[in-house]
């Protein structure tokens, strides 16, 4: 028998023929010269984000970044070439066979935090059946404004969400926008079922969530999906954070077997001041709270105090300080050098990582703001 | 499955050969001829030629694929006959290959995602047939004849499926988002549902008289339809069975 997968085998690989061109149409990584990065650019599927100190802001006007692509993919405008990046820009990246195209958008953005978050603004995620030309929308993404016409996205699990259930309309997602907000518009975070199929493999529910970093599917491990403070520098001592809130719990909570169980459902909002490092680029689902092991590289971390949870479905304001990690000090060069990010997390169920809480638990939040230290 | 059906034909057969009566003989001059074959099949279901998006077969097991077949030829002169047979088969094969945009569906966890993945990609088929060959047969000689015709294959049963490792899936399209797996992150995949009823195929065969009642054949039948139904668009290019039985036949 060995003797005859052997001659199949050399018998298949003679028949091996020559690779097609390549369908992919990536942006790699990517460089650019007369400005100091501060950390490495975040590189996702359709956007590029530099991240600058504030004091080179200026020079955004004038850069030329250069671009590694897919092999034998082409970028037009071409790599190298000087644009303003006062405000966005956009590149499209064709793939080596000719058949697909890819736009990215390209910005600089300063690596201090936003101080404030208003939640004002939305923009559908749009997919495109490329079969049948069809074009849906999917969920809503959040995200600020920030001054020079750049924006800072928030995350979401809404993309995990949409492949168990693609039929759902934005306003069914777990994560999607509010009208009727503490000023203005808002956000709302609801634990939703998952569906029969969500129960049988242990994901019966999915927790509303909003984070700054990136999510990014993990078949895997759902827990390595959130990608908590990716791309978030922070080039300024957090101190606290405040925001408004109204929670109504689910009347059930369920376990991840969608069996039901003692206890009542709670939401949780945080935020984790942490220094990524080639090993931990980014924190997540296992470590984002993670400030007692020796290897965290969480700084500093803080959380609504339970005695602030109040479940009445009544606007109410929390309010949190963030504490240093044991062991832990703010080194002023590194934050300075925008080598430090932030991950403010929100959750309409503490447990909902595990697929634990109560289906119907609704969480709205709005105007949050990030206290810090001004530098001197 | 097969293999305890071939146990019991041959301890039957062993019973039956002293039997041996004056009607076979009769029928034998009318130039009728009985025979049970049994054998393996060995080969795979593969795409032809192989597409592009193979890069690499790293693993190939042929499995053990019985058949068993009864077969009726009715010899009409000069050395030809015309033979009909029924057949039942197993064809199956478990490969392992490097692959690049290759189009499918996986399942993880409750996740589904379809499209391009990159990566390795484990199949496994099996299938089990009943297959009726029409064949025109021809005699050299008392030791050697020849046989070429089609099957007719229905489907009783068949499993095609598999998972995908150490690569990542691009959703929907191959600029889609890119959805990771590892070697502890596999997605599967079961096409089974979908694979097709009927088959036809393209047969050519001989045997070689060892004995008065025992025969050595071979047996290539080269599938010419899709193993998987007309409405399955996940794997992008057509598959056939293509397989060499080998065995032994007893002349009655």
């Amino acid at each position: 028998m060995p003797a005859m997968t052997l001659t199949a085998g050399v018998l298949f690989s003679s028949c091996i023929r020559e690779a097609a061109k390549n369908a992919e149409a990536d942006i790699l990584s990517c460089t650019v010269d007369g400005v100091e990065l501060p950390q490495t650019p975040v590189v996702t599927n359709d956007r590029i984000s530099f991240y600058v100190n504030t004091k080179d802001m200026e020079k955004v006007k004038s850069l030329a970044p250069e671009f590694t692509l897919t092999e034998g993919a082409t970028i037009d405008p071409a790599s190298g070439t000087v644009r303003d990046f006062t405000t966005p820009q956009q590149y499209t990246v064709t793939s080596e066979d000719g058949q697909w195209t890819k736009s990215y958008i390209v910005s600089f953005s300063s690596s201090d935090p936003m101080n404030e978050y208003h939640f004002e603004e939305h923009k559908p995620y749009v997919y495109v059946d490329t079969w049948t030309g069809e074009v849906s929308y999917k969920f809503d993404i959040m995200y600020e404004p920030r001054d020079n016409a750049d924006t800072l996205f928030w995350s979401s699990g809404n993309p995990g969400f949409m492949i168990a259930n693609s039929k759902a309309p934005a306003a069914d997602y777990p994560t999607a926008h509010c009208d009727n907000g503490y000023v203005g518009k808002g956000v709302k975070l609801v634990t939703r079922s998952t569906g029969a199929l969500g129960a049988m493999f242990g994901s019966p529910i999915a927790a509303g969530n909003l984070f700054l970093g990136k999510f990014e599917i993990n078949m895997g491990n759902t827990l390595l999906s959130t990608h908590f403070g990716e791309g978030v520098p922070c080039a300024k001592d957090p101190l606290a954070v405040s925001g408004w809130y109204r929670y109504k719990r689910g009347a059930q909570m369920t376990d991840k077997k969608n069996k039901p169980i003692e206890g009542e459902d709670n939401f949780d909002i945080y935020a984790s001041f942490f220094e990524p490092t080639d090993g931990v680029p980014y924190l997540n689902g296992t470590n984002v709270k993670d400030t007692t092991s020796k290897s965290t590289t969480i700084i500093k971390f803080g959380q609504v105090p339970e005695d602030q949870k109040i479940a009445d479905g009544e606007w109410h304001q929390f309010w949190f300080m963030l504490d240093q990690v044991s062991g832990k000090t703010v080194d002023e060069k590194k934050l300075r050098d925008g080598k430090y990010a932030i991950a403010i997390v929100l959750s309409s169920s503490e447990r909902g990582a595990e697929f634990i809480g109560a289906v119907g638990s609704t969480l709205y939040a709005d105007e949050l703001e990030l206290y810090y230290k001004e530098s001197e | 499955m097969i293999v305890p059906i071939l146990t019991l034909i041959f301890s039957v057969k062993a019973g039956a050969q002293e039997e041996r009566n004056a009607n076979l003989i009769k029928s034998e001059r009318l130039g009728w001829e009985y025979e049970i074959r049994a054998g393996i099949n060995l080969g795979g279901t593969s795409p032809l030629p192989l597409p592009r998006e193979i890069r690499k077969i790293k693993s190939f097991n042929p499995k053990f694929n019985g058949a068993v077949e009864g077969v009726v030829t009715k010899w009409i002169g000069s050395g030809w006959g015309i033979s009909g047979g029924l057949k039942l088969e197993e064809k199956g094969m478990e490969t392992g290959a490097d692959v690049k945009n290759y189009h499918t569906k996986v399942i993880k966890g409750d996740q589904k995602v379809e499209g391009y993945f990159t990566g390795y990609n484990s199949t496994s088929v099996n299938m089990t047939y009943l297959t009726v060959p029409i064949m025109a047969n021809y005699r050299f000689n008392s030791r050697w004849k020849v046989r070429a015709g089609i099957g007719t294959s229905v489907l009783l049963g068949g499993d095609f499926n598999g998972y995908v490792k150490d690569g990542y899936l691009r959703n929907g399209t191959p600029v889609g988002e890119k959805v990771t797996f590892s070697e502890d992150g596999r997605g599967t995949f079961d096409f089974s549902d979908d694979l097709r009823r009927m088959q036809w195929s393209a047969m050519l065969g001989c045997s070689w008289r060892a004995y008065r009642h025992f025969s050595v054949v071979a047996d290539l039948s080269w599938g010419f339809t899709d193993i998987f139904k007309e409405s399955f668009k996940t794997i992008s290019f057509n598959m056939y069975p293509i397989y060499c039985n080998v065995g032994f036949a007893y002349t009655f």
